[in-house]
Formats: C-alpha cells, structure tokens, sequence
C-alpha cells in the first residue's frame, strides 16, 4: 500500500508502524525513520498516530522496551557466561574465549568486591552490609496545607488529587477523608500541596490544569480562579504542567517561581526551579509560553522572551537564554526514569539525593565523569549506584548518606 | 496460521542466542502487559518475564516443539507469576482475582483499567471507547494490548484476517472521531497561537 496515503487509523493499523513506535523491531525503525525523513510533511501525522498507539496499548512506550530489553540482555550474558550446558545432550562444545573471561573477570570482581565487602564491614564494627543499608526508591506520598494551616498527608496509595471549587479528592474519585468534618475549603482560600524528597504526586488544579510535582517540591494556588484575570500559581522544586484552555474568555495562567514568570494560554511544560541548581530551567512540550523576569523594572523587559516547543529557556540572575534541548531527557523524570546525557556527577548525585532523600558526601577528589544512559526511578538505591559504578565512581551508603568516591 | 513447530522456536532450542532474543522483542509487548495485570506491578511483571525465559533458555534442550508460541510463553509467564506470588506472598494482589487471572486470562474490564490506571488523561480516550460496539472493543484490545497479530485475532474470533483488519480499522477511526469532538484539538490549539501571538504582538 501506499503510504503516502495513509491516514492515521491506517499507520496504526499497520503492523510494521506499531514495531517502528515500539521500537522492538529493526528493520522496522529503519524503515519508517527512513519515511519520514523522506516526507516531513507526514512527519506530524506520524507522531500523532505513535501518541495514540501507546495510549491504546496499555501505555507500554519504545522508552520502555528499550530499557527493558537492555537490562534484559544483560541478565542474559551474565546467565550464560554462569551457566555450564549439559553434557549428556549430544551438543557440539564450541570453546569461545569470551565466556572464559567473563568468568575470570567475574572471580576477579567477586574476590575484589569480597575484600570490600569486608573492609567496609569491618570498619562499620563488622556488621553492616551494603543490603541491609539500601534505601528504597520514592513514591507517590505529599501534604496539603490549608490556609488555617491543617495539614493533610495525602494517601501513597493514591497518584494524585483533585481540587475543584469546594471539593477535594483523590484522581481515582475516592474522597479525602479528613475534609469530611464541615472543614469545607472557602473560595480563594490558598493551597499549597508538596511533596517531600523522596516523594511525587499529581495535582488536578481548579480549572482542570494537570501538574506533576516532582521530588522536593510544591505549588500553591488559590482554590478557585473564577472571577481572576491571571491563573497565578508559585512553584519551587520541579513540575510538569499541562494547562487547560479557559473556555470564554482566554485567561493567562502564570507560573511564579524565584523571580521568573512563565506566562501560557494552553500547552505543556516543565519548570526545573530547584534552588540547588544554576538557573531555572523551562522547557516547552507543546505550545508556546512566555519567560520572563518577575521584576517589572526597565532593564528587565529586555528579558523576556518567547520558546517554542523543543526549547528551553535558562533563567539565572535576571537573564534569560534559551537553547535546543533533548525534551525525552527533561521529561525522565516524570516517566519514571532518570536520563542523563554527558552529566557530571554532582548533576547526577542531586537528582538521587532528592529522590531517595539521601544527603551526599564527597570524598577526595570528586570523580570525573561524563554519565550517559537511562535508569529507571523505581529501582532500589543501591541497583543504581552499582550502575553508577560500571563508570568508575565508588560509593558507599552510611544511614542516610551516600559517599561519593573516586 | 503455519503448521509445524515455529522457525525462531526451533533455532532458540538450538542455542541460537539471537534467535532467543527475536522471541524476547516479538513477545515483549503482550507478556508485558499480561504480566502487569497479573502482578499488578510493571516492575515485578518485568522481573518475572525475565526469570521466565531464563528459565527456558536454561532448559531449551529439554522444552517440546511448540507451534503457538505466544500461548506456550503465556502459559509460562502465568506460572512464573504464581510462584511468585507464593514465594513473595505479594500483598499487591488479592489471592481470589490472581485465581480468576490464572483462570481466564485477561478481560475487557482489565484493559480499560489499564488505560485508565496510567493516567488521569487517559479518561477521555476511555470516553470516547464508549462510541464503539463491544466487538470493536475487543478487536482493539486484541490487537493493541494483547498484541496479536492480524492471523491471530482471526483465529480467536472465528473472523477473516482482512474482516480483522477492517473491524480495528474502522474503530480506530470512529475513536479518533470521538476523540477530536471531545477535544477539537488542532483547531484549538491553532486557535490559541494566533491569539497568543496577537496579545503578544501588542
């Protein structure tokens, strides 16, 4: 068939497309990245159908297979260089070298990591193991505070929470208990929900805007914006936004976060304003939003400046630049992965501090590195330093801290 | 579908490694998600997806000349499951729906679940579902989430394989209509850039 013709029910249709979105099939990628270099114009159309193919297949994205079959690989190498074949099936023994190795350079690393092992033990008074010091990935827990300051902790059980007028729930439709007693929200009363390190949440504003807070972070937001010109909200830490088009009238929703505003209509994006970090980092998914410098005086007009999506817009000390960025790497995070793209390692060590709500510590020199790949959120502390460590960094994890060794 | 034990199968008894990992890539999608209704948990889903067919690898020799390998995967990804459960006593599931998954294997009511668990936006594509009949539904399911192919969803429903593809077609195509009532999304999202644009301009 022609593909030119295609509409997007038929690349759906198509199973040869759904290998490509999937990405579980070579020749398959090649062949529709080839396509669509070839025709642009498709190109819109293409991203729409791969949109909705992993709405439709249970939300089971290329990012995931990749990382699946990845690790998959691996836990198979390491079988088979483990494994020794039976003997009694007439099965022509092929000596290959690498095995061998790998089984010598596994002696090496278990001796190695034994005498580590040990000394560690011994200078903790002979007890403590890496295991029994692991620290659990973060999970879906934050607080509300009401302006008469009770605090709520929202259930870990729950993704997220629903604020709409008078009405408090959770995203699943349950209600919050602790609202129940005649504590009734008045209009416009402020709201602030945050998560702690270690912790995430999803939060569905008055007006339908979805936002989802990362680790050590909050928003605060009136509970009703009817009758407001502007859709003010405050965030520090981190979050994803995906704001709602006012239906009459276009009303602006404006993000304030350390002396930046963001200023939208309708779009999705994400604001990185963690203080530790240089700058705050906005990055446009869909859209077009407006940065600028919360500071109205003269010399600040001049930052100010509109991104398109792709970009992302850098603020620090009033000014703003923007650059191209990798958009699957800035979004990782709410994914449930980390992605680092030639990140050093105190960029690295600040998003596992934050969540797994460790604190770090260096000791000696801080280890050069320039860290690319992808791990996923929902491993234990110790599966991603081991990972870490592939690249030549040392750790060790006392209590609540991990040690960073060259 | 073909007679006979499957090619890839054959070579995968025989030690091919690359021909065990095309089963991997060809079966990844449908274990998947079949594993995380099972489990309840996409990380232990892939855990014992994993376990599973490290467990075949080891015992390829021993394993018989299957003809349906997604079944024969399934079957086996179900046990590694339960052991699972048994070993880890996993309080994520409730022992009575782990019995009736083993037991029937996936319902309708699990995908939409399934779309619905990832995400509050996910509800307007839930919506929209609602305009097509229960067949639609479950060519859709069939083909998307439990990812069998066109021959396969024929087989299972006693339809042609072009009855198959036109069926998933055309409710792919009444949801998109649906979709874009519910939303009117290039319209609007065209709409709201002018409009920016202008107030910006000013």
């Amino acid at each position: 068939m022609d593909h030119l013709a295609y509409d997007i029910e038929d690349f759906l249709c198509d199973v040869s497309f759904q290998r490509y979105c999937l990405g579980n099939d070579d020749a398959d990628v090649v062949y529709w990245s080839r396509w669509v270099a070839a025709h642009p114009e498709k190109k819109h159309q293409l991203e729409k159908a791969k949109k909705l193919y992993f709405e439709l297949n249970g939300n089971i994205t290329d990012r995931h297979f990749r990382a699946d079959y990845a690790a998959f690989k691996e836990a198979f190498s390491k079988r088979k260089a483990g494994y020794i074949v039976d003997e009694d099936n007439h099965e022509p023994v092929k000596v290959k070298l690498w095995p061998r190795i790998i089984v010598a350079a596994s002696i090496v690393f278990a001796i190695g990591a034994g005498l580590w092992f040990y000394q560690t033990a011994q200078q903790k008074g002979g007890r403590a193991t890496i295991m029994a010091n692991d620290i659990k990935p973060g999970k879906n827990i934050a607080t509300m505070t009401l302006a008469n300051g009770q605090v709520i902790n929202l259930s870990d059980a729950k993704r997220g929470v629903v604020i709409d007028a008078a009405q408090l729930s959770y995203s699943d439709g349950s209600s919050l208990e602790h609202l129940s007693e005649g504590n009734t929200i008045n209009n416009l009363e402020k709201i602030m929900i945050s998560t702690p390190r270690g912790g995430q949440y999803q939060v569905e504003l008055p007006d339908g805007t979805k936002v989802w807070l990362n680790a050590a972070s909050s928003i605060s937001f009136p509970s009703s914006f009817s009758g407001l010109d502007r859709r003010m909200v405050e965030l520090s830490g981190e979050a994803y936004f995906e704001v709602t088009k006012t239906k009459t009238k276009h009303i602006p929703f404006v993000v304030s976060s350390n002396g930046q505003e963001v200023e939208v209509l309708g779009t999705h994006f994400n604001i990185n304003a963690y203080t530790d970090e240089s700058s705050i980092k906005t990055t446009l998914l869909e859209g077009l939003v407006r940065v600028s410098n919360a500071a109205k005086t003269k010399e600040a007009k001049t930052a100010e400046i509109v991104i398109h999506p792709g970009e992302q817009a850098q603020f620090a000390r009033g000014l703003i630049r923007t650059n191209q960025v990798d958009v699957g790497e800035v979004m990782s995070w709410k994914e449930g992965y980390f992605q680092f793209n030639n990140a050093d390692i105190k960029a690295i060590m600040r998003q596992i501090s934050r969540w797994y709500d460790v604190d770090v510590r260096y000791e000696g020199a801080t280890p050069e590195l320039a860290f690319s790949g992808e791990i996923q959120r929902n491993l234990s502390i110790s599966r991603v330093l081991k990972i870490l460590n592939k690249s030549g960094v040392h750790f060790r994890i006392e209590g609540k801290e991990v040690i960073v060794m060259p | 579908m073909k007679d006979g034990a499957d090619l890839i199968w054959l070579k995968f008894k025989e030690g091919d490694e690359e021909a065990f990992l095309e089963l991997y890539r060809m079966h990844y999608l449908g274990l998947i998600n079949y594993g995380i209704k099972l489990t309840g948990d996409r990380e232990i889903a892939n855990e014992c997806l994993t376990n599973m067919l490290m467990q075949l690898w080891d015992s390829r020799l021993k394993l018989p000349e299957v003809t349906n390998v997604r079944a024969y995967l399934i079957t086996c990804l179900k046990r590694v499951a339960f052991s699972h459960f048994k070993s880890v006593q996993t309080r994520r599931i409730k022992e009575g729906k782990a019995v009736d998954l083993m037991e029937e294997g996936l319902s309708q009511a699990d995908y939409f679940d399934a779309i619905q668990n990832n995400s509050v936006l996910r509800s307007a594509l839930l919506k929209a579902m609602e305009v097509l009949t229960e067949r639609e539904k479950e060519l859709i399911k069939l083909k998307f989430f439990d990812d069998l192919d066109y021959d396969e969803i024929a087989d299972k429903c006693g339809i042609t394989k072009r009855t198959a593809y036109n069926i998933t077609h055309d409710a792919i195509k009444k949801l998109r209509e649906s979709l874009k009532e519910k939303n009117g999304e290039d319209y609007y999202s065209l709409l709201c850039i002018v409009i920016f644009l202008t107030l910006y301009l000013k």
